[in-house]
């Protein structure tokens, strides 16, 4: 570079130089950290006004009415419970319908003298006691019995057809009630 | 030739302006990269708590709504208090029916959750006409509680008396 300085004054004056650049560059640079951080400030303010919106929309959502929701939940257990008890109950056909079903079916001849129902997971058991006046009063009364749609199996025991009149008889019967 | 500017002191004060401000751009948009983050999962979590308050409400209107319905099915239980009323109404229909009626073996199933129905099972045995006896099975069975006449056997006695005796399960609550 031309210049008409006496060559010992020259380090000093490119080093102030040199000085100056450094110290305009770096007063360029915080001009630019600040304009940048005071344009990223209302981004800052907004995202901020946002994230207090949402923690207060979630707290209102969660804390409405937290002891409700406790009573809610047990409520509902509560109404399940019962609905299943009721369901159950309710798909059980009530005693004195099988027992309408079953006398609904006797035969002339036929003397009931003892009746057991009793419940199960499976089939329910029937056992109908009683006497007859003939034999082929008490197949007849049998075969009324196979009849019945919700009786499953009818067993007459062979041992009850011995006798020809007046005869004592036991039935077992399956079904589901 | 002395220069008079403090340009070192100038270098060194421009560069810590310069630090000073880059630090606070750099802080600034650090905090709301996060804050984007936190907004982001927030407003998740609100939309979620949101739906199930929304769905909560449903189900409390839908509550409020079949209070009747519920009041019914609540009915269907006897309360731990209710418990000799309710046996008072089966010997008042034996009386009804005429029919001699004794219960017996009255017994709750005490395990498992108090806070939900539990059955309490009894016997009855008694005796009476064909018809009494038929007709006073058919009003237990049709009484107004969740009830279940678990077995039950009919035995002819002198006459025209028959013997009975039934298992029967009702339930319970608190």
């Amino acid at each position: 570079m031309l210049t008409f300085l006496p060559r010992s004054y020259r380090p000093e004056v490119e080093s102030e130089y040199r000085k100056r650049v450094f110290a305009v560059a770096f007063a360029l640079g915080a001009v630019l950290a600040v304009s940048a951080a005071v344009l990223a400030a209302p981004s800052y303010i907004i995202l901020s006004a946002k994230r207090t919106a949402a923690s207060l929309a979630t707290t209102k959502a969660v804390s409405a009415d937290p002891s409700g929701d406790a009573s809610l939940e047990s409520r509902i257990r509560d109404i399940k419970a019962k609905m299943s008890v009721l369901k159950t109950i309710a798909d059980s056909k009530p005693m004195i319908s099988i027992l309408d079903r079953l006398t609904g079916r006797l035969t002339p001849g036929i003397i009931l003298s003892g009746l057991t129902f009793k419940r199960s997971d499976g089939p329910g058991g029937i056992i109908v006691s009683g006497s007859a006046r003939t034999r082929d009063g008490l197949v007849a009364f049998s075969k009324s019995l196979q009849g019945e749609a919700s009786f499953q199996n009818v067993a007459l025991p062979v041992s009850s057809l011995a006798k020809s009149t007046n005869i004592g008889f036991s039935i077992n019967i399956d079904s589901k009630f | 030739m002395k220069l008079r500017t403090p340009s070192t002191a100038l270098v060194i004060i421009s560069a810590a302006v310069a630090v000073v401000f880059l630090a606070a751009w750099g802080f600034v948009a650090y905090k709301s990269y996060g804050m984007k983050a936190d907004i982001a999962s927030i407003s998740a979590n609100a939309t979620s708590a949101a739906a199930n308050d929304a769905y909560l409400i449903s189900l409390k209107d839908a509550l409020r709504d079949s209070k009747d319905e519920l009041a019914e099915i609540d009915r269907r239980f006897i309360t731990k208090d209710g418990i000799p009323a309710f046996i008072d109404s089966i010997e008042q229909s034996a009386q009804a029916y005429d029919v001699k009626a004794d219960l017996s073996a009255l017994d709750i199933d005490e395990s498992g959750d108090a806070s939900l129905p539990r059955p309490l099972t009894f016997h009855m045995t008694g005796s009476g006409g064909w018809k009494e006896v038929v007709s006073f099975l058919s009003a237990v069975e049709s009484m107004p509680y969740a009830l279940r006449i678990e077995d039950v056997s009919l035995g002819k006695g002198q006459g025209s008396e028959w013997s009975f005796n039934a298992s029967v399960t009702a339930y319970v609550v608190n």
